[in-house]
């Protein structure tokens, strides 16, 4: 077996400094390095998170990054959904937490001009972080756009802060998913109350050719997307995906 | 082992022959016949050459892959790829498929291969149920660090070519 990676300067120990409840399940932690700085990473990254004592079993858990590089912090947005994202929920302000260097190629190359990024619930977190990036670089070079699909706004990570960079951005555009919503406003142009489909994406895309998909969500979510878009003949270099499970 | 597709249950396409055609839970014929016939495993590295050498996973964790991965220089496509695997049945069967789909009709572009997906190599196995997904993911991981680390290696080649050219000028 071959070596192990160089660990970052840090040696890849985190503090938490900060818990922001974006839901009530769904809280994002703020870990700053104990030593150094925050190791360098592209936007859509990911890091395997370990506790120092044998919590979990020593095991790790893969989460994405939801800060961005110039963040001298580390953010990572966790849902509760079993054991890991539990303890990672209990985890107190100025407890130690041990992360991999990062990995993971779920970010857009440098050609890549038209983006729609398809996001299932907290499958935001990688494209929030790119979004940011590219607003805080001041990226006008690339069109981004933005489907995302929840059951109901209240339950939407990151929703408020997302329709405002869509307000005063030109080069991002969101569309709202929300599939149990039970006030359904029909003329709010950029909200859709069904489940995201092709027929959607054909409504608001016109052309689903030559652009590149990034899908990011639970198996199921991203799994349909994935084959309805090939079976719209939509080329497989051109999509990406990511599953969280 | 030919089989014949015949009906889809939640996305799991299911195959005849498969005396569970009924549940859309059980493995596929194919994902069977992988996991009892590997191919491609490599058992001993000792005096394997490969070009690029990824790993995935965490042995604390349970689940452990290694791929290695032979390139043709000349059209930079996959002519071998070898695994080995401390993993389950589902990992096994999918690292195997991947293992085939890369070297099949003359190899994979390795930027092809860089972009392959769980879902190509469930939609060639016939399907993984759901609670297996992420058994699926560690042989593409590694294959993408294997072909990382090929291309890493190359430009240091690269590199260090320019350097003796530049030498042997003056």
């Amino acid at each position: 077996m071959p070596k192990e990676k160089k660990q970052s300067k840090n040696n890849g120990i985190y503090i938490l400094k900060e818990k922001i409840w974006e839901t009530d399940d769904i809280v994002t932690l703020k870990f700053f390095p104990i030593k150094d700085k925050i190791f360098s990473f592209i936007p859509g990254q990911f890091v395997n998170v370990y506790f120092l004592d044998d919590r979990c079993g020593g095991q790790g858990k893969p989460y994405s990054i939801s800060s961005i590089p110039s963040d001298n912090f580390l953010n990572i947005t966790v849902k509760k959904i079993g054991k890991f994202s539990g303890a990672l929920h209990n985890l107190k302000i100025g407890e130690k937490i041990k992360t991999s260097d990062p990995q993971g190629y779920f970010y857009p190359e440098d050609q890549m001009k038209d983006i729609v990024f398809l996001a299932g619930a907290i499958g935001i977190t990688p494209f929030f972080s790119v979004i940011s990036a590219y607003f805080k670089q001041g990226v006008n070079n690339r069109n981004l756009i933005l489907f995302y699909s929840n059951k109901i706004e209240k339950d939407a990570v990151f929703f408020k802060e997302l329709n405002e960079l869509a307000k005063t951005w030109k080069k991002f555009k969101i569309i709202n998913i929300l599939t149990k919503q039970k006030e359904k406003n029909y003329s709010d142009k950029n909200k859709e109350f069904q489940r995201l489909n092709v027929k959607i994406l054909k409504k608001y895309l016109k052309n689903l050719n030559n652009k590149h998909y990034f899908i990011c969500g639970s198996i199921g979510f991203v799994n349909d997307l994935w084959k309805e878009l090939k079976n719209s003949k939509v080329k497989e270099d051109n999509i990406k995906v990511e599953s969280f499970y | 082992m030919k089989y014949k597709k015949v009906k889809k249950l939640k996305g799991d396409v299911i195959y005849s022959g498969d005396k569970y055609k009924e549940k859309s839970w059980v493995y596929s014929g194919i994902v069977k016949d992988h996991f009892f016939h590997p191919r491609n495993v490599l058992l001993d590295d000792t005096y394997y050459k490969a070009d690029g050498i990824g790993v995935a996973g965490s042995p604390a964790c349970g689940d452990m892959m290694i791929v290695w991965i032979k390139v043709d220089k000349k059209n930079q496509k996959i002519k071998e790829c070898k695994w080995r695997t401390f993993g389950c049945a589902s990992a096994i069967a999918s690292t195997s498929m991947m293992s085939v789909m890369v070297t099949e009709n003359g190899g994979m572009d390795i930027k092809k291969a860089m972009n392959l997906k769980p879902q190509q190599i469930l939609e060639r196995l016939g399907g993984l149920p759901d609670r297996k997904f992420h058994c699926s993911v560690l042989g593409d991981i590694a294959l993408r660090e294997a072909v990382k680390d090929y291309l890493s290696k190359k430009s240091e080649k690269n590199i260090k070519n320019a350097k003796r050219k530049k030498t042997i000028k003056k």
